[in-house]
């Protein structure tokens, strides 16, 4: 294990909304100020902050950080923006690990925040501006083109079916349904939903797809010596990592994301897991898409290739299953705030891990978890496994 | 671990149209000239004269479309321009119902990753897909992965060195 | 290593243009829904931090200072009058073009705020220096939205 030991001490988050009427820096102050009464800290406490937000442009603010800084507890601290896309809630942890591991700070508060509601005509038009600008966006590209590329190479090189991926979706929103900040949460979703919901790029439909979101989430972290004063169940950073494939993601095999592999295999070799199927007993996927929960699943080599929508079929990705994977109801069920979105599943880890995670508990008293976070153009993999 | 939620105040859609809190509304526009580079600015020079062109590097030898002027995994100039065919096969695609701002769009538009002879293999570009037909059900039809497609120019005199001067690949022998 | 083919005539240049479209649809806030409100009426408020005794214009939901929810209890209204703190006049415009006449721009502490508050400034004759006390002029009641341009601008107070 690199440098200091480093915890996550306390966590809380905002309700994830369709349109908030907070302002970006009022959500980040509601989820950062949750997170440090929930392990009884102030901000006096507070060495250094890490802020997490996805484009500017969906606050349509630029200096984002800047603008969020005074609800992120910043003023007059040591603070930075890391930024990799859908990546960025998971990558915020990690800095706020190697902030502490490296000796430089005791604590950290590691906020992200996103409102998406602002970007008009819809939040999507904002992806426009990651497409390249001379060789890709005259052909009029939209976000969707590249899940719904990525997702026809995924099935067809495995002969996986709609229906297959489409119960990702039923689970994800059916655990959101206990999870008091969800925005689409649903009990009784079928897969018949998810079937005849509308085509929005084949082979994506309406219900394969996480909401548009604001939201915040904020997560202390803490070296071992101050973690043990806070509190009796600190939640450990075994491992992390993260990866980034080439910006030309026409050259690459869509069908299997190798960068989050990279990741993993970085995260796995740092917490001496060589087993990872059998030593992860929680699972905090990506799902800003339902097969993106299966194409993380075996690039975090928790499944063969081609063979992660088994787990979900058979049951062994369920809440109370072998290797349960997503019982936050991920990004299609508590909704997604890009970068929010990443943090709450280590948020969600924290509270699995310490028992605290209500009618969402996972049986068993799992003993570690690992949560992925995805994005830019489809390229980058952050990984961090937590352990108690 | 209710107690560590906050009770965000959520808004509808009517709350901003019927304009029943403060709003503040702004463009954030931007008009942009992007220079293409040494690379693409080639590539695009070579589209107006209806060719696509790569880049090899000796090193991994690899023939990159689109093109660049370094090897980003040898992260070494790359040495020569490589004509290729403007026929290719369709690596990945979509058929996509809606534009970019959620729109519906009337006829879908079929994106596609496409391989283009000639390059290494896996070497696509993004352009779109035509005469394949005008629903979903159709397109499903007639389009899959692997299917042999080619491209279809514009007239000479109405290219302009873009992108855009393929209007779209077709199946071969459509 | 440098590379191995460059532009060398400026006719090899090419450009792409294009544009970025979006808008911005800006909720005030809790805080701030509540601020704009006050404006419509012709009011002025802040919210005062107890515990660091500092009071912010415009009003804020939260203490950045020490983290604090600035509750119901917590807004006082400030102003309408208040201190110049800085002055500034702009001959041109975002496009680059001249303004004429110039703009007059005026950074005010309200009485009874901490924060300041940036506003236009009318030019009365009255030779303008830091220090000098303004007021605050509204645009008549049938006009206000519930906006920061409610409040018209700062002048001179006679």
């Amino acid at each position: 294990m690199a440098g200091r030991r480093v915890a996550i001490v306390g966590a809380g988050m905002t309700k994830f909304v369709r349109r908030a009427l907070e302002t970006g820096p009022e959500l980040a102050w509601e989820a950062a100020s949750k997170a440090l009464e929930s392990c009884e800290m102030t901000l006096d406490q507070v060495d250094a902050v890490v802020l997490g937000s996805a484009p500017d442009a969906f606050d349509g603010v630029h200096m984002k950080v800047e603008y969020l800084s005074p609800g992120a507890g910043a003023w007059g601290k040591p603070t930075i923006r890391g930024y990799v896309g859908g990546g960025t809630g998971v990558f915020a942890a990690i800095q706020g690990w190697y902030h502490i591991a490296s000796g430089m700070f005791d604590t950290a508060l590691v906020v992200c925040e996103e409102k998406m509601s602002s970007c008009h005509p819809h939040p999507q038009a904002a992806f426009n501006y990651i497409f390249d600008h001379t060789t890709e966006r005259p052909l009029g590209p939209n976000l969707l083109w590249i899940f719904a590329l990525e997702m026809n190479a995924y099935m067809t090189k495995y002969g996986l079916t709609k229906r297959d991926i489409a119960l990702v979706a039923v689970k994800n929103k059916r655990n959101a349904a206990a999870h008091p900040a969800a925005q689409l949460g649903d009990p009784n979703i079928t897969v018949e939903d998810v079937l005849n919901s509308e085509v929005l790029a084949w082979p994506v439909q309406r219900l394969d797809v996480s909401p548009v979101t604001d939201g915040a989430v904020a997560v202390v972290m803490a070296a071992d010596h101050v973690a043990r004063r806070v509190t009796n169940r600190p939640v450990w950073v075994e491992g992390v990592g993260w990866s980034l494939d080439t910006q030309y993601w026409t050259n690459r095999d869509l069908s299997y994301p190798t960068y989050v592999e990279e990741a993993a295999r970085k995260a796995y070799a740092m917490a001496g897991i060589r087993e990872p199927r059998k030593e992860i007993h929680i699972v905090e996927p990506y799902d800003p898409f339902d097969y993106k929960e299966l194409h993380h699943l075996e690039g975090l080599l928790l499944a063969d290739r081609g063979k992660a929508a088994e787990l979900v079929a058979l049951g062994i990705a369920n809440r109370d299953g072998a290797m349960p994977v997503t019982p936050s109801g991920g990004l299609l069920g508590v909704g997604n705030p890009i970068a929010a979105a990443g943090l709450m599943k280590v948020a969600e880890l924290f509270w699995q891990l310490r028992g605290e995670a209500g009618p969402r508990q996972v049986p068993g008293q799992p003993k570690r978890g690992l949560a992925q976070a995805w994005g830019d153009l489809m390229q980058v993999g952050t990984v961090i496994i937590l352990g108690i | 671990m209710e107690r560590w939620v906050y009770p965000t105040t959520g808004l509808k859609q009517e709350d901003l149209e019927e304009a029943r809190v403060c709003m503040t509304r702004a463009p954030l526009r931007g008009e942009y000239a992007w220079d293409a580079g040494v690379a693409v600015g080639r590539f695009l020079a070579e589209l107006k004269a209806g060719r696509l062109v790569g880049r090899r590097c000796r090193v991994c030898r690899r023939v990159m479309v689109p093109p660049r002027m370094f090897c980003e995994q040898c992260f070494r100039p790359t040495d020569e321009w490589v004509p290729l065919q403007d026929t290719g096969t369709v690596l990945t695609f979509s058929v996509c119902t809606v534009a970019w701002d959620m729109r519906r769009l009337e006829v879908p538009e079929v994106p596609a990753v496409i391989a283009i002879d000639g390059a290494s293999p896996g070497m696509g570009i993004l352009h779109k897909l035509g005469e394949v037909g005008r629903t979903v059900d159709e397109i499903l039809d007639r389009v899959h992965i692997g299917l042999r497609v080619q491209a279809v120019w514009k007239p000479p005199r109405r290219r302009e060195g873009a992108i855009t001067d393929i209007l779209y690949f077709r199946p071969v022998g459509a | 290593m440098p590379l191995k083919e460059r532009i060398s005539h400026i006719d090899e240049v090419r450009s792409w243009q294009g544009s970025i479209r979006l808008e911005g649809v800006y909720t005030a806030g809790v805080a701030g829904e509540r601020w704009l409100r006050g404006l419509q009426e012709g009011r002025i408020y802040g919210t005062r931090c107890p515990r660091c005794r500092y009071t912010y214009v415009p009003a804020r939901l939260f203490c950045e200072r020490c983290f604090g929810h600035l509750d119901e209890a917590t807004w006082v209204e400030v102003g309408p009058q208040g201190t110049l703190t800085s002055w500034t006049r702009v001959h041109v415009a975002l496009d680059g073009q001249r303004l004429s006449p110039p703009r007059c721009i005026g950074l005010v502490r309200l009485d009874g705020a901490d924060a300041l508050l940036v506003h236009d400034l009318l030019e009365d004759g009255t030779p303008l220096r830091v220090g000098l006390r303004v007021e605050a002029v509204f645009r008549p009641p049938a006009e206000r939205v519930g906006s920061i341009r409610d409040l018209a601008y700062f002048r001179p107070v006679p």
